[in-house]
């Protein structure tokens, strides 16, 4: 079954080269004062979530305006993608600073005993993304396998005992999304492509998480590293669509992702995000251009490379506006000669 | 007790952060040059007391042979890539296995300069009693992480990488180092380049005069190419025990001709290693070494501690202290 016959099956009818996010957007000043002040114990918690589901509301009806297909919530309320689900989880303790790129810093957490899933953490705020739009929200979150290695581990034995067990709670936070009406759930694994020899671990920890459940499953695995080496075992990940960075790289892996048969809904990155520059609307109409010469024009959806947390909010927008005019002078173009 | 020197070192990078608005000064502070809210000296003057205070945590941890903790350094890759002449900086990559990411350069011309280690290591030279090692990234692994053009090759740009690593030697020696170490993880990922790389390596270290040079593989296992390690044209084989559980014994087996720097305590997790397990592979290899009149052993970190939150990165070092006290004892 192709994507879009999934999709169909699930009662969602997408356009041609639906237009999607990758997860975050960037934090508006207010909230990022506002968690500075629940850090500190100023505000409650109360508080702190008034402003994120301002900030969410406001993503939202950004996203509604300028024709996003499948919105996301943004996550605005996140620290950042494995802090968040580790404090949300049993077996984590919080971590110290480390170093992701540059001056920008996370904290990496600390698996100290057994992981456990002790209720849905991103259903809430799906459900009220999904209650500001009629579009299809985008559910999210980060996989056993990367929230394995983005973390350190002083509990299990080995590094595949640690993802098959937050794979298997993590199919529970996919049964409370598609429980709450969520069709397409989007499983972050950017540490996929990393270690070839453990890709196994990946297919198996996915598997775990996803198969059997009826859903639209998008992963982003496969970011700033060198994926011509994890293909074409990587395509026995469980899902539909794979979320791919090309802008950064300038589009070097497209051709080899044909070669490699490629066969499912492509998430195509179209903007960098690790720059202030906002990407030129041609430039970023010429590389879906260029996707659609290689690739079926149905399979893709194009988004940002990454998520858009680490830019200002005006350029998270002069990124996505940059998509959204692209797209439609695409699609336009496709339309006339049909 | 044994003959040889038990050596404590640093292996490279420090954490830059730490919890608390003091252990936050120095990325605020890059934020706010980056952003113009404060000029190039305040930057300096920050970063300069920053250095100070990460060498002296590794004095006070016991080392003896330490380094600046790469404070200056963007990442490993286009911190000395980008001080070249000709080179421009391009986009992330992700290192090695690591949930980091390095920039990555382009050659436009003919690469000039240096990597301007020379510079860092002069500023940190005051700051330290202790030996101050010099690092820099390997010309093998900078080529690797590089753009290369329809018309390059790994080994042309690795060459001429080593050219300006041989200038930066020069500078070194001039600004007064001992030690330094050649980072060359990218040797351990395509072990079938080891000749390419001792090429290379030969070419940059003509000019490396008195200095002491450490050849550093980590983020894989040395096993296999252990013996062409001792084949490199330098004074001290540094690895990185937490790959490959053979590699104990294959430095026991076949020996070696100069000092080994083992990575023998895990920089990559926090947890704390264990003191008699590690000091008995070091043992091991502190006697067969020993045997063969090697006059050092030194112990430090598998790699950078930059991937350990600082709090865990200290307390690592202090391990390193017991480690070494431990395998003295039993080899009283």
């Amino acid at each position: 079954m192709s994507g879009r016959e999934k999709l169909k099956s699930l009662g969602i009818e997408l356009p041609i080269l639906p237009i999607t996010a990758v997860g975050s957007y960037a934090k508006p000043e207010g909230l990022t004062k506002a968690r500075a002040k629940f850090v500190r114990g100023d505000i409650s918690s109360d508080e702190l979530r008034k402003h994120q589901e301002e900030a969410t509301a406001m993503w939202m009806g950004f996203q509604n305006e300028i024709g996003v297909d499948v919105p996301v919530d943004g996550e605005m309320y996140r620290t950042d993608m494995v802090e968040y689900f580790a404090e949300e989880m049993g077996g984590f303790e919080k971590g110290g600073w480390v170093r992701s790129y540059g001056n920008r810093y996370y904290r990496k957490p600390i698996i100290t005993g057994e992981t456990t899933w002790r209720g849905p953490i991103t259903v809430d705020w799906w459900k009220f993304a999904q209650s500001l739009t009629d579009k299809p929200v985008k559910g999210m979150f980060t996989g056993g396998y990367t929230t394995m290695d983005w973390s350190f581990n002083e509990f299990y034995p080995d590094r595949k005992a640690t993802a098959l067990a937050l794979a298997r709670e993590f199919r529970k936070e996919v049964e409370a999304l598609v429980e709450a009406g969520c069709k397409i759930i989007q499983v972050d694994e950017p540490a996929v492509s990393v270690r070839a020899d453990e890709i196994d671990i990946a297919i198996e920890a996915m598997q775990i998480t996803c198969e059997g459940i009826d859903a639209y499953f998008i992963t982003h695995a496969l970011e700033y590293g060198y994926p011509e080496t994890v293909f074409p075992d990587v395509l026995n990940l469980a899902v539909d669509n794979f979320d791919m960075e090309f802008a950064n790289s300038e589009f070097t892996f497209l051709e080899g992702l044909r070669d490699f048969g490629f066969d499912k809904d492509l998430s195509l990155g179209v903007v960098d995000v690790h720059t202030h520059v906002i990407d030129d609307t041609d430039e970023v109409e010429q590389r879906i251009r260029k996707a659609i010469d290689i690739l079926p024009a149905e399979t893709i959806w194009p988004d940002p490379d990454c998520g858009l947390k680490t830019r200002t909010v005006e350029e998270s927008m002069g990124k996505m506006r940059a998509i959204a005019e692209a797209t439609k002078r695409v699609r336009a173009d496709i339309s006339s000669r049909v | 007790m044994p003959l040889l020197r038990l050596v404590l070192a640093n292996h490279s990078s420090y954490p830059r952060v730490g919890d608390g608005p003091q252990a936050q000064r120095l990325r605020r502070a890059y934020a706010n040059r980056e952003t113009g809210k404060i000029t190039d000296a305040d930057f300096e003057s920050i970063a300069r007391d920053y250095v100070a205070e990460v060498i002296k945590e590794q004095e006070d941890a016991g080392l003896d042979l330490v380094t600046d903790g790469l404070v200056y350094w963007y990442d490993l890759i286009s911190h000395p890539a980008s001080r070249l002449d000709n080179v421009s900086i391009n986009g992330l990559v992700r290192f090695f296995d690591t949930n980091t990411y390095v920039r990555q350069p382009e050659i436009n011309a003919k690469i000039g300069g240096t990597f301007g280690i020379a510079g860092d290591f002069t500023k940190a030279k005051g700051q330290a009693t202790k030996e101050l090692k010099a690092v820099v990234t390997g010309p093998y692994t900078l080529a690797r992480h590089s753009i290369i053009k329809s018309n390059g090759d790994p080994g042309s740009l690795a060459m001429s990488y080593a050219e300006a690593l041989g200038r930066e030697l020069e500078a070194l020696n001039a600004a007064g180092a001992t030690v330094v170490q050649i980072d060359e993880p990218s040797l351990l990922k395509f072990p079938g380049d080891a000749e390419l790389v001792r090429n290379v390596l030969k070419r940059a270290l003509a000019s490396k005069g008195n200095l002491t040079i450490s050849l550093a593989t980590y983020f894989g296992d040395a096993t296999t190419i252990y013996g062409e390690l001792l084949n490199m044209p330098c004074d001290i084989i540094a690895v990185d025990l937490q790959y490959g559980p053979g590699l104990v014994e294959t430095i026991v087996q076949h020996g070696s001709d100069r000092p080994v720097a083992l990575g023998a305590i895990d920089a990559r997790n926090t947890k704390l290693d264990d003191t008699n397990a590690v000091a008995a592979k070091v043992g091991r290899v502190v006697d067969a070494l020993d045997a063969k009149g090697v006059a050092e052993v030194h112990i430090q970190p598998s790699n950078g501690l930059e991937f350990l939150p600082r709090d865990r990165a200290k307390r690592k070092l202090e391990r390193m202290r017991e480690i070494r006290d431990a395998v003295a004892k039993a080899g009283t």
